[in-house]
């Protein structure tokens, strides 16, 4: 799909005003050179938002681009262990360990200075390039480190190690108030967003749904409660599974799938599958779904074929999972944390739950109370299209990149 | 009759800004709002008009809902859900009354000071950028045509953030009627100046306002 062709289909789904406001925000901004840096080009939120960030940039005219970081085995359990750290895990990284973060960050700095000394504007995402910036002493444009964990309680002294990265950035984006920390640039708040032409989003047609029954030996006249989620002891699966078998006692027909995939960046989620699986004891009605990272269509369609959806994380960066299931109209249960609670309204959306057992309790209420449910995933579907739909995201980032033009001024006019 | 200038649409986008100030008791949260920007200030009265939400109605401003929602204290929230921006001239006075309210609250109720509320209040600015549209008028009759077409946040620039900017703190419909007509569209002019952006949604306030325009040209036209 071209640029523009791309525009276009996001104004049949968004709205052709969005795409108006999008054109009007980014024209002058046509002559700016900005890259995107992350460490995967595939699996994880960052991955899916870039793939398409990128060539709506582009189609907007402006010279956007996105650059994966190289890095070893040795450097990917490093930073998923600081990912764990950073949201509270209780690990301690090593010199060895920081030593091997510092060094791919350095080879990167070296593959990629041409492009980024050069850059307008460069957003590097997440911890694992943060320290890019310190081999760029001559960086011409603004820099601006876009956080999309959930950093408000990290473990030991490892944001202390970190800050002294993100404070060399003209500006931060973190996804909450609540996950930011005082820094002495500025910090900008922009919530994450789904993409609706997404694959994993977009509509599909009832055979392609039926087809998601048959492949997993779904029951489709039983209920099905689904989570999707990377295998991560965040996500909580194994309260999940609590909460499914606290129903269970009551609901015999209930189905409980779990589905997820693995990401290039992510080592640790076989260790934390086969422990789910090991929790599972063979119960047939559960079904442990390890898919590969573009299974896309196959998520979405068992989204759209499940009665009501589970996030029920501990601890959350955002949880888009929540949004694309409420795109698709479903009610969702989702733990108390993170940018859950700003995308499960209780009582308007779905239920905000603490514990396994309060998921229970909403599990089997809107069991009980389907046109609840209904009118749940309905008001979820208009609330995501007006706050969690990629347009908005690519507004706020554009609208940013103004903000640090004019970085005295409160009030800032676009010229005509 | 003056010179008719042209009617060019605007819109805006805010980009949010934390402070990192968070409170979680009131002593806290009245230290802290006692020495933010007063941009800040601005920010928790009128963005949340720029939100969707369920709860709109129930919520008038961010202080209001963190009173009741996790400090749990209807009183307060009551109180602050009265105090009405567009009362205001500057921030620094719609804050001096903030405060005046928390203190006369506090006094009241000493237990509040150090009450652990359930989440932490989190302090935010904005900036506010402004972008032409490619919509324009001349006549106060394609109004009728105009504000269907409006968006949510265009309506926030020209009915809400208008009214810091005019000199009759009136919104930019009104000005320029004002301004290029003179009295001729006075009575247009009360009707508009008499909607409250402050108690309703954008959302709500376009449809008002579409009825509203629609009917006043049909029967100046009839």
């Amino acid at each position: 799909m071209s640029d523009q062709k791309t525009l276009e289909e996001y104004a049949k789904v968004c709205g052709a005003e969005s795409i108006d406001q999008l054109h009007q925000l980014a024209n002058p901004l046509k002559d700016l050179k900005i890259v995107h840096v992350n460490s995967t080009a595939s699996g994880g939120g960052v991955a899916e938002i870039l793939n398409k960030f990128v060539p709506m940039m582009q189609g907007l005219g402006i010279d956007a681009k996105w650059f994966v970081l190289e890095g070893s085995p040795d450097f990917f359990d490093c930073t998923k262990a600081m990912h764990n750290a950073i949201q509270g895990s209780e690990i301690v990284l090593t010199s060895t360990q920081l030593k091997v973060y510092e060094d791919v960050n350095m080879q990167n700095g070296e593959r990629l200075k041409d492009v980024l000394e050069c850059a307008d504007i460069v957003f590097i995402h997440d911890p694992q390039p943060l320290p890019l910036i310190q081999h760029f002493p001559n960086k011409k444009g603004k820099w601006i480190w876009r956080c999309h964990i959930d950093a408000s309680n990290p473990f030991g002294n490892l944001w202390d190690y970190l800050k002294k990265f993100v404070e060399q950035y003209d500006a931060t984006i973190f996804s909450l108030a609540e996950f930011t920390h005082p820094l002495s640039v500025p910090i900008f708040i922009i919530a994450p967003s789904i993409d609706p032409l997404a694959e994993k989003n977009i509509e599909l047609a009832e055979n392609e749904i039926d087809k998601v029954y048959e492949l997993f030996g779904l029951d489709r006249a039983r209920p099905i409660i689904l989570q999707v989620s990377r295998f991560d002891r965040f996500k909580d699966p194994v309260g999940v599974i609590k909460a499914y078998r606290l129903v269970k006692k009551i609901n015999t027909d209930v189905q409980l799938v779990l589905a997820g995939s693995g990401a290039a960046d992510d080592p640790e989620g076989m260790t934390i599958f086969k422990e789910v699986e090991t929790v599972a004891e063979n119960d047939p009605d559960i079904h442990i779904l390890l898919l590969p990272n573009d299974a896309h269509r196959i998520i979405n369609a068992l989204q759209r074929a499940s009665n009501i959806v589970l996030q029920k994380s501990i601890r959350e960066g955002f949880g888009l999972t929540v949004a694309e299931a409420l795109w698709k109209r479903k009610p969702v249960i989702g733990g108390s944390t993170g940018g859950i609670r700003l995308q499960v309204i209780n009582g308007e959306t779905g239920f905000v739950v603490q514990t396994p057992e309060g998921a229970a309790y909403r599990i089997r209420y809107l069991l009980e109370h389907p046109e609840e449910g209904f009118q749940m995933g309905a008001n979820g579907r208009e609330y995501v299209r007006d706050k969690f739909l990629i347009t908005r995201q690519l507004a706020e980032y554009l609208t940013l990149i103004y903000s640090l033009q004019c970085t005295d001024a409160d009030r800032i006019e676009l010229p005509v | 009759m003056t010179n008719i200038l042209p009617f060019y649409i605007k819109d805006c986008a805010l980009a949010t800004i934390a402070t990192g100030l968070k409170a979680r008791t009131l002593m806290e949260f009245r230290e802290k709002l006692s020495a933010i920007d007063p941009a800040c200030v601005y920010y928790h009265f009128w963005s949340p008009r720029l939100r969707p939400s369920f709860e709109h109605w129930l919520y008038l401003n961010d202080f209001s809902q963190w009173f009741r929602k996790s400090l749990h204290d209807d009183v307060l929230a009551e109180r602050v859900d009265v105090l009405d921006p567009t009362d205001y001239v500057n921030m620094e006075d719609l804050r001096d009354d903030l405060l005046k309210i928390v203190d006369h609250r506090l006094h009241e109720n000493e237990a509040l000071a150090s009450y652990q509320s359930a989440e932490e209040f989190y302090f935010a600015k904005s900036k506010i950028i402004i972008f032409q549209t490619r919509l324009r008028f001349s006549q106060p009759a394609e109004l009728v045509h105009i504000v269907p077409l409006l968006t949510l946040s265009s309506l926030f620039f020209h009915f809400i953030d208008a009214r810091r900017r005019t000199s009759d703190k009136i919104d930019d419909f009104s000005s320029w009627l004002k301004d290029s007509f003179g009295d001729e569209y006075q009575d247009l002019i009360s009707m508009l100046r008499k909607k409250d952006p402050y108690i309703i949604s954008l959302s709500d306030l376009k449809i008002k306002l579409i009825k509203m325009i629609t009917q006043y040209f049909v029967k100046d036209n009839a």
